[in-house]
């Protein structure tokens, strides 16, 4: 496995290796960016959770305080009117001698909105007063409620009690309400003797759900209120609480502290927020489904993870437009350098892209440029100067030569042979006409002839008839061309290799011939000869060009015919000790005149 | 190389753009989740007090369920003609459900089966003779019947003259409230009589009550309409203003409006049974909404109780008799 992993990651590493530079920038600015954004995105979805919560919950818990507020001073209210009946009416009357009817129906009229009645009722449960004026029920005895009994053992409170129907006093509409029950003890003043009593003060129940009901918290949250042991006092949806459609988890919530919470009740998970009313102990509760706030939150991740993608598809867009850019001018000049590697000649060097790019592509044309220039410079020069070679080389053959040459025909005047000097001569004369030959390079083979013939005259002489020598010349060999001065080094070669040592017996023939085409001139002699190894050697190294000779060895003779005529021609040497040499020269057989006329025409 | 990139941006370019559109579109269509409901209900008889508990729960389920209630009430009581009349009516005006409280068992069967061939419609308090299961909500009816009939033998009737108010009996939660009572009775050895009252007035029953409590020998009476409990009751209370003995007479019946339970309250009527005719006002209009979605609805059993004198103040029967007045 992990053998595994190693190798597809060296893949991987030689996969990158081996791309492009457009792959390499966009893939990894896309990575980044992609990575960047996912980072970003998270951090600020994350951050927006936590601080969605703490607002909402921060949010519930001021709207709770508000509520409780208005709940307060309504509560607050209701006691104050609990407490001026007590204090401002009840205290300074005498029942026995005054009636407090009037102050009663006084205080009921101020609070109408918020009271169903004020009553007064002895400790025996008879109806001391009562706003609005109303007859006890026969069926009811105040004595057995909640209220009444709480508020004469608990003395020194007020009550309030949960939400129950008012039942005291006969009501023509048959009108049932449900009230919430203000009691406190009191003391009443009858005939200067004081007796205990109960005043009741019961308190509209819409009035409180006037405070609760339009209450929003969140989108389907809602508030109830419950009194200290968990009872409902209101829900909005009471009724369904009251049939059992419905349950509230009030019995727990009256056990939580004031603040938020968070609670899973009947599947769903919510946040509810308690805050204590003062003095009734009853708690005002916030509900808030989790959900509320999460749907929201689906909103908005769905919408931050479209944003994103669009994104990265943007960003991705942008990396391979970018990389593009910088690496398609790149690419065109590794083209471009590619092609000029394969040696194709005119390569037109591509400049485009960033300033660097230009800068890059135009210092390799003018690299190449340059180079082309150059080359061709060369190509020049090296044409001259195996030109201007060539022309040293037939001027060399001249001065040593002449010399040896002229030293014989003094030497034979000398001894007074003027025939002798006359025939030398005038072999000189002509020998000299021929090899100048108004400069041209190209001769006939009949010239060429004539030439050889007159040198082997001198030398014979100078030799002192050392060696006979023939030609033969085949008739139609004589119009061919020949290049000038090839066959007189051949015969040198095998006058000073083969003939010196011959002592009288040295033959050498000149031969012409046609065959398949093409001219062949042998130089044959029956010299001393070599084994063909050295004699293969010879046209290939640089032989010792020694004093006595014209200085062209054969290996130039086989270099000027080859440079004029291609390397299908030149010079072959047949050899074998003891029996003697056979130089052939291979030409073409090309009529002198033919390229003459060319030559005029070009 | 270069067409083929071009073609593949342009494909994501329009995916890009898709998704968008679904989801702008999911977003608009969010909003529009909250669809309207428009239900009619069709009730038995004329807007009585009765109906306004059992309208309170549907206007609680309505808004907690974003329906438009319309609520149609007879122009006279127990016309099965008006009935089948306001159902094809209340089709026409495209209703998106019907709650009816039919009148009669066999004769609004065929109309109602009709209708549920268009819309959902959910039956209240009585049903109708079908082979289908019907959706209804009602209580039990015949236990309430049964209920009542224990609570009358509780109160020491072994042995007596017992009227029973025989009225609309072609009405299924009446006939099953007697059937359940008659059940009891039949192994008591009380002596039934019986009385059979057909005219809709209020009035008549007024006076038919009062020549029935002045010239018999009646120790209770039984009633299973809360129209004829009112009427009795008031009828014993206007005679036992004269004649002290009539008095004892001891009245029971159903239903729970607040002149009964004023006559309770003066020991008038001796026990009402009642059910929660909130619950099946809420319930018939949730049913309604899911059955339009298409969902099912649990059947839920209807409590009903007997409430007399003693009890109708305690924390629960409270509850029950006097909802909030919203």
């Amino acid at each position: 496995m992990q053998n595994l992993i190693k190798l597809n990651i060296q893949k991987i590493v030689k996969r990158c290796k081996d791309t492009s530079i457009q792959h390499i920038i966009s893939v990894s600015f896309t990575v980044i960016s992609v990575v960047g954004m996912i980072i970003v995105g998270g951090a600020l979805s994350l951050r927006f959770i936590n601080s969605t919560e703490d607002l909402v919950s921060e949010n519930n818990k001021s709207m709770l305080d508000q509520v409780n507020l208005n709940l307060d001073s309504y509560l607050r209210n209701m006691m104050k009117v609990s407490d001026t009946t007590y204090y401002s009416v009840i205290k300074k009357k005498d029942l026995a001698t005054e009636s407090i009817d009037k102050d009663m129906d006084l205080l009921y009229e101020t609070n109408k909105d918020s009271l169903i009645s004020i009553c007064v009722f002895a400790e025996q449960g008879d109806v001391v007063s009562a706003s609005p004026v109303g007859q006890l029920k026969k069926s009811v005895d105040p004595r057995q409620s909640d209220w009444f009994t709480k508020a004469l053992t608990r003395k020194e409170n007020l009550h309030f009690s949960t939400p129950h129907v008012q039942n005291l006093f006969i009501d023509p509409d048959y009108k049932y309400r449900w009230v919430v029950s203000l009691s406190r003890a009191v003391e009443l003043t009858n005939n200067k003797k004081i007796t205990s009593g109960v005043l009741l003060v019961d308190i509209n129940f819409s009035g409180i759900e006037q405070i609760c009901k339009n209450v929003n918290v969140g989108k389907s949250g809602y508030v109830y209120l419950v009194d200290g042991e968990g009872e409902i006092i209101y829900h909005p949806r009471q009724q369904l609480i009251y049939s059992n459609l419905i349950e509230e988890n009030n019995k727990v919530v009256a056990n939580y502290e004031d603040g938020n919470h968070t609670e899973t009740f009947q599947g769903e998970k919510r946040v509810v927020t308690i805050k204590t009313v003062g003095y009734t102990g009853w708690k005002i509760v916030g509900v808030m489904p989790i959900a509320d706030i999460t749907s929201d939150y689906n909103q908005i991740s769905l919408f931050a993870i479209f944003i994103m993608f669009f994104a990265i598809f943007i960003l991705v867009f942008l990396n391979m437009f970018v990389s593009s850019r910088i690496a398609n001018p790149i690419k065109a000049l590794e083209k471009s350098v590619n092609k000029l590697e394969n040696g194709v000649k005119d390569v037109d060097i591509s400049i485009s892209g960033s300033y660097e790019i230009q800068h890059l592509g135009k210092a390799i044309r003018s690299m190449v440029n340059q180079m082309h220039t150059l080359m061709d410079n060369i190509v020049l020069e090296q044409e001259s100067k195996r030109k201007s070679e060539l022309d040293a080389l037939q001027a060399q053959i001249n001065p040593h030569f002449l010399y040896n040459t002229l030293d014989s025909i003094i030497w034979m005047i000398e001894n007074e042979n003027y025939d002798g000097a006359i025939i030398m001569v005038t072999a000189l004369a002509r020998l000299f006409r021929i090899s100048l030959s108004k400069g041209k390079n190209i001769i006939t083979v009949k010239d060429e002839i004539e030439h050889a013939r007159n040198y082997l005259t001198i030398q014979n002489i100078r030799y002192k008839n050392k060696f006979t020598y023939s030609i033969e010349a085949d008739e139609e060999t004589l119009n061919l061309a020949s290049i000038k001065l090839i066959i007189q080094p051949l015969i040198e070669n095998a006058i000073y290799h083969g003939m010196e040592f011959m002592g009288g017996d040295g033959e050498i023939l000149v031969k012409a011939y046609i065959k398949e085409n093409d001219l062949y001139i042998d130089v044959i002699d029956n010299g001393l000869g070599m084994i063909q190894e050295v004699a293969d050697t010879l046209l290939t190294t640089e032989s010792k060009i020694e004093k006595k000779s014209s200085g062209i060895g054969l290996k130039n003779v086989n270099e000027r015919i080859q440079l004029y005529f291609g390397k299908s021609y030149g010079v072959k040497i047949y050899s074998e000790p003891d029996e003697g040499t056979t130089i052939s020269i291979h030409l073409p057989g090309v009529n002198y005149y033919d390229i003459k006329k060319k030559e005029e025409l070009g | 190389m270069k067409k083929k990139r071009k073609r593949n941006f342009i494909i994501l370019f329009l995916l890009v753009i898709l998704s968008f559109l679904l989801l702008l579109n999911d977003t608009l269509t969010h909003e529009k989740d909250k669809k309207t409901y428009n239900i009619s209900i069709i009730t038995a008889g004329k807007n009585s007090e009765s109906l306004m508990i059992m309208k309170q729960g549907m206007d609680q389920a309505a808004s907690e369920m974003n329906a438009n209630i319309s609520f149609v009430t007879l122009s006279e009581d127990n016309s099965v003609v008006e009935q089948t009349e306001l159902i094809s009516r209340e089709i026409k005006n495209k209703a998106d459900a019907i709650i009816i409280s039919p009148i009669d068992y066999e004769k609004m069967a065929e109309p109602i089966q009709s209708a549920i061939k268009m819309l959902p419609v959910i039956l209240i308090e009585s049903t109708v003779k079908s082979d289908q299961v019907l959706s209804s909500i009602s209580c039990d009816n015949y236990k309430l019947g049964v209920s009542l009939a224990e609570e009358m033998i509780l109160n020491g009737n072994i042995n007596s003259n017992i009227v029973i108010v025989k009225n609309n009996l072609e009405c299924s939660s009446v006939k099953e409230r007697y059937d359940g009572f008659m059940s009891v009775m039949e192994n008591t050895k009380n002596n039934c009589i019986f009385l059979n009252v057909s005219d809709n007035k209020q009035v008549t029953y007024h006076n038919e009550a009062k020549k029935l409590l002045e010239y018999n020998n009646v120790d209770a009476i039984a009633t299973f309409d809360p129209d004829i409990l009112e009427g009795v009751a008031q009828a014993k209370k206007d005679i036992s203003n004269i004649k002290k003995e009539k008095a004892s007479v001891q009245i029971y019946g159903t239903g729970s409006t607040s002149k009964i339970i004023s006559f309770l309250e003066d020991k008038v009527i001796d026990a009402t049974a009642i059910q929660n005719e909130f619950n099946i006002g809420y319930l018939a209009v949730k049913t309604a909404v899911y059955k339009i979605n298409g969902k099912t609805v649990d059947n839920v059993n209807i409590s009903s109780t007997v409430i007399n004198t003693k009890n109708m103040y305690s924390e629960e029967n409270q509850k029950l008799l006097f909802p909030f007045i919203r």
